[in-house]
């Protein structure tokens, strides 16, 4: 167990790129085993990353399951770190558990070309777990580009007719972001390399502290590149026009996947890099992205709620959904954070969710007009259920997770400006008219095509799918406290660091230190203990972490 | 003469037996003395020949044996400490072994790709064969010069050579305009260099690198020598394309075949950055604001003129010359640091990483060009290449890999020679020109994307290449398949060899007599002298 501990993380990250060498080592023309194959190596991955849930242990900010090998030279300073706090171990977890889902997806809606795709599916898989568990900024920045390079060709080989287009504005835009957050990590570390002492790295953790330090202007330089990135990523209005189009284009599992987890990292990077990093910059940042992101949800669901196009309608409902994940980050106080992670994960599920029910309809239909459709209620009766769990989650209904991550949100940026709120608020209001306008409009109703009498309900494998992620969507509703339990530690620890305007401290630990340290007290109270020793004697520790 | 002088010729003589090494210190040049005979071999060896355009095998497998022997030797045989030869013409440094190793073996990559496609075997004919060598050992000891004579001759011999290879195909009329207009612009830039060297000279009176260190540019004092270091710059940068010098590249890139213009794009820029990191690193110019706004502005106007410029063309090994011309500017950032802080080391890691980055990434690209152009016709455009992931997607998956790596794309090895660029660049506090960098190395990115949509995105037509795979160019796999490894390994490991080298430059042991009076006359009586045989 020890040494599973130590390679956790490192193991997920890679085993699905030897699930790539695997899927070549089977013959090319049983594309059956090939499906099955990348979906063992997708649920093996799931298993692996539930050993993080069972040994995490939610009362410690700190990252767990760490490990730090050498990487490049020692004179860079640029080592393998990578390690799991609240924030990213809930992330890996959303991603492990959306990955077999989307591989069963593609079962229909990938028709040509197999193999690559699944290929190029667990490449992206191993990236972004990689770009979550990475605790070095170079090693962060390989696997955060690393990612492009898989959806660009999910996107260009399999997506619709105009996917070269989209598929190049994805990533020129994101690169344009991320090579301008390359040039901020290139001067950060020269900076630290000019303080005193100091060795260079780009150790998150150790950057954390000389970041922090720095005079405000610079820190809000540092920030903005940063920040940019991480935007055009999430994406922040006015950012966001690449994503309607990367999304429409894509295939069904693309979406599902650039909506589940990718555009998380946008705001999962805010989270990880620039509010921790910058924290001075963050507070001065904060009311002009709140603006923006208040901008974008009432701007996306305006135009959300004027597509034809469902797909469309729901692309743009995600910008409106993630301007209050950013609203609610920057927000700057515990429940924000908690609202903004919370949301992450609950957009990821139902939008998710939204997207492959588009994707039933298309495949039947080939088109996803929403005049084409109407009263599929009678027809596919259990289309129909999903659809409209799907779509409540979306509204955030009572009962549902939406509801607890806009709420926490909203009571976030009320907190920070009433303004805010009442303004956010509204997003709110026009989110339950747009997607109850797209439900009117292809679920209920009378037939009006007479193609769509003849439509088929979906199968098995589309209901298991489908019913998975709507069991998610009522879990998330109501057992908020154990998930939020997880992050909570690891948030309030950096709401305290952002508010103090102190650098975020978090050590490096390895399990097997822990559970050492664990039998040597009482297993029950271990946890608990553990925090206080840290509060009481923060210098200890860090003398422990270097 | 010797009636006339009798003391210049006994300076002269006294001064090359300082200067002249013991031969246990010359079995140190051997690299290039392997590369020198191996040109010769194969030019006596081309006497027997059949007939003049096929090519001449026996001389081909010379040129394998001589670069993998030149290869070899430097690890072997290479002296403990930073040693310098003939005063300070050649340094047997760090620097210098990687220069060796890198030059021996990227021409025997370029032989063993000419060896394996028709066209290119046209390029085996012993006298290219021995013209190749020759370049290449010009090459070599152009890496390791230490003084400006060495260093020009060797520039010279090597751009010699290239004049003639490119206009090998003789009855090609495109390939004549290519070698005219290179033979010609570079004659001006080795003006250039001359007069600019000239001009130095007649500040510090002396031609040794390590003299130049004490030139100070003030725009009162010394303007001819601030127009000499221009002027050298301007030739230098001539040789690496970088604009406004630029304007020949992609004709010439175009003309030839495309394993020569990998050569060239790749080893002649190679050696001629870890040339103008000598000069740089020795100090030219203490305080050279003058410099640095000099590499700030070429390096920009290169880096926006390849970025943009590429956009509009059709041709892949245009769009391949418009890169090259950006990454010369990428150069231009470690250029620009030197030229701020001579010392410092992070610019001359980057260099060293991104020159041997550069070579393998271009090197391949510029492979699997030749390759698809067999049995095609030459200059390829971007729609013969539609639906090649297909039809061949070995070929389709390295041009990936090079192109991906050239935009700097992680994890393959572009994107460590940028960020340490990069990191060179805000080290000397120079954000401007890295925020050009990557603003529009995100436009050159455009271009790099539309090949790979041709290649990936776009169904196979009927104008789409048939690429020859298997058969008798099996081993075309194998060349690039190294190459394709290497970029991903360089990738993910991180350019290992940059961090591990000593930059210690080597020092003239005994240096003439301290009176430094003479010193300049010696000098220039003793090229004289050399030159009138």
């Amino acid at each position: 167990m020890a040494v599973v501990h130590e390679w956790i993380l490192t193991l997920l990250i890679f085993f699905p790129l030897a699930g790539i060498v695997g899927l070549y080592v089977l013959p090319a023309s049983a594309v059956g085993a090939q499906k099955a194959f990348a979906l063992g190596v997708c649920m093996v991955e799931l298993l692996l990353s539930l050993h993080l849930v069972a040994y995490f242990l939610p009362g410690l900010s700190d990252f767990q399951f760490a490990q730090r090998l050498e990487w490049l030279p020692r004179s860079t300073g640029i080592e393998y770190i990578v390690g799991v706090d609240g924030m990213s171990l809930i992330l890996v977890i959303l991603t492990t558990v959306l990955c077999p889902l989307v591989v069963l997806s593609s079962y229909s809606s990938i028709t040509k070309n197999m193999r690559e795709f699944l290929a190029l599916f667990l490449l992206l898989e191993a990236s972004m777990i990689g770009a979550l568990v990475a605790l070095d900024l170079v090693l962060f920045y390989v696997f955060w580009e690393a990612m492009l390079i898989p959806m660009y060709f999910i996107i260009g080989i399999w997506g619709g007719k105009e996917r070269i287009y989209a598929t190049t504005k994805f990533f020129l835009y994101t690169v344009v972001g991320s090579l301008l957050m390359l040039v901020a990590f290139a001067y950060l570390y020269y900076l630290h390399g000019q303080i005193p002492g100091n060795a260079p790295t780009t150790s998150l953790i150790e950057l954390y502290k000389t970041a922090a330090s720095l005079p405000l202007e610079t820190q809000l330089w540092l920030f903005a590149a940063t920040a940019f990135a991480f935007a055009i990523k999430v994406p922040l209005f006015p950012f966001h026009t690449w994503l309607p189009d990367a999304h429409v284009q894509a295939p069904t599992p693309g979406s599902v996947i650039l909506a589940g987890v990718l555009l998380k990292m946008g705001t999962y990077g805010l989270m990880r890099i620039s509010i921790p990093m910058f924290p001075d910059a963050s507070k001065v940042a904060a009311p002009f992205l709140i603006s923006l992101s208040i901008v974008g949800i009432v701007y996306g669901a305006l135009i959300a709620w004027r597509q034809t196009d469902i797909k469309k309608l729901v692309a743009y409902s995600s910008v409106s959904h993630l301007g209050f994940v950013v609203a609610g980050l920057f927000a700057l106080n515990e429940q924000g954070f908690n609202g903004a992670l919370y949301q992450m994960v609950n957009h990821g599920i139902s939008t998710g969710a939204l997207f492959l029910l588009i994707g039933v309809i298309y495949e039947r239909r080939h088109t996803r007009e929403m005049s084409e459709f109407g009263g599929l209620a009678k027809v596919m009766p259990w289309y129909a259920v999903f659809f409209v769990i799907a779509t409540m989650g979306s509204v955030a209904l009572p009962g549902t997770g939406g509801f607890i991550g806009e709420w926490l949100i909203l009571l976030g940026v009320f907190k920070a400006d009433p303004l805010y709120g009442v303004l956010a608020g509204t997003g709110v209001i026009l989110g339950a008219v747009y997607m109850l306008w797209m439900a009117l409009k292809t679920i209920w109703g009378p037939i009006t095509k007479p193609e769509n009498n003849r439509l088929q309900d979906v199968g098995p494998r589309e209901s298991f799918v489908l019913g998975t992620l709507c069991v998610f969507i009522f879990v998330f509703g109501f057992a908020s406290h154990p998930i939020l339990d997880h992050a909570q530690t690891t948030l309030v620890h950096l709401k305290r660091s952002v508010a103090m305007g102190e650098p975020y401290r978090a050590r490096l630990v390895s399990m097997n230190e822990l559970i050492a340290e664990q039998q040597e007290h009482h297993v029950a109270s271990a946890t608990k203990r553990l925090e206080n020793k840290r509060s009481d004697s923060k210098t200890e520790s860090e003398d422990r972490a270097q | 003469m010797k009636t006339e002088y009798p003391e210049a010729v006994s300076a002269v003589q006294q001064r090359l037996a300082e200067i002249l090494p013991s031969l246990d210190q010359f079995v140190f040049l051997a690299p290039v003395l392997i590369m020198i005979l191996g040109a010769f071999v194969a030019l006596m060896t081309g006497v027997f020949r059949g007939r003049m355009s096929e090519p001449h095998f026996p001389s081909y497998g010379i040129a394998l044996v001589s670069c993998a022997t030149a290869a070899l030797v430097p690890f072997v045989l290479w002296p403990t400490r930073p040693l310098a030869l003939f005063g300070s013409g050649i340094l047997l440094d760090d620097v210098s072994k990687l220069g060796f190793v890198v030059v021996a073996l990227g021409t025997l990559l370029t032989v063993s790709m000419a060896s394996l496609t028709n066209v290119g075997r046209l390029l085996l004919r012993s006298d290219m064969v021995a013209l190749l060598l020759f370049a290449s050992a010009g090459m070599m000891t152009m890496l390791a010069a230490g003084e400006f004579l060495s260093f020009f001759v060797s520039l010279e011999i090597m751009s010699l050579s290239l004049y003639v290879m490119v206009g090998y195909q003789r009855e090609s009329a495109q390939s004549l305009e290519a070698a005219v207009k290179y033979f010609i612009l570079g004659s001006c830039a080795s003006g250039f260099i001359l007069m600019g060297a000239a001009l130095c000279y007649l500040h510090v009176g002396s031609l040794s690198f390590a003299d130049w260190g004490s030139i100070r540019f003030s725009v009162t004092e010394t303007p001819l020598t601030i127009l000499g270091g221009i002027l050298l710059f301007s030739g230098l940068g001539f040789k690496l394309a970088i604009a406004p010098f630029h304007s020949w590249a992609p004709d010439v890139y175009q003309a030839s075949h495309s394993t020569l213009t990998g050569y060239m794009a790749t080893l002649v820029k190679f050696s001629v950055a870890l040339v103008m990191m000598r000069l740089l690193g020795t100090g030219f110019g203490q305080e050279s604001e003058i410099l640095v706004t000099y590499f700030w502005l070429v390096g920009a106007v290169s880096i926006v003129i390849g970025s943009l410029f590429g956009l509009v063309h059709n041709s892949v090994k245009r769009i391949l010359a418009y890169s090259s011309i950006a990454n010369a500017g990428y150069f231009c950032l470690a250029f620009a640091t030197l030229a701020k802080d001579p010392g410092s080391l992070v610019a001359r890691e980057a260099l060293v990483a991104y020159g041997v980055i550069y070579v393998i990434l271009s090197l391949g690209a510029f492979a699997v060009l030749a390759w698809l152009e067999e049995g095609n016709r030459e200059d390829l455009l971007k729609e013969d290449l539609a639906g090649l992931g297909r039809r061949s997607p070995f070929v389709a998956v390295s041009f990936t890999v090079f192109l991906f790596g050239l935009a700097g794309i992680p994890p393959l090895a572009g994107f460590f020679g940028k960020f340490m660029l990069i990191g060179s660049a805000v080290s000397a506090d120079l954000i401007g020109l890295s925020v050009v960098l990557v603003i529009f190395s995100c436009l050159s990115l455009y271009y790099y994307l539309s090949i790979m949509v041709e290649m990936w995105l776009r169904p196979e037509s009927r104008h789409t290449v048939n690429v020859v795979v298997g058969g008798e160019f099996a081993h075309l796999n194998r060349v690039v398949g190294l190459l394709v490894v290497l970029s991903i390994l360089v990738g993910v490991l991180g350019p290992r060899w940059a961090q591990a080298l000593n930059f210690t430059v080597a020092v003239e042991e005994k240096l003439p007599s301290a009176a430094a009076a003479p010193e300049p006359n010696t000098n220039t009586q003793n090229a004289e002298v050399v030159d009138g045989p």
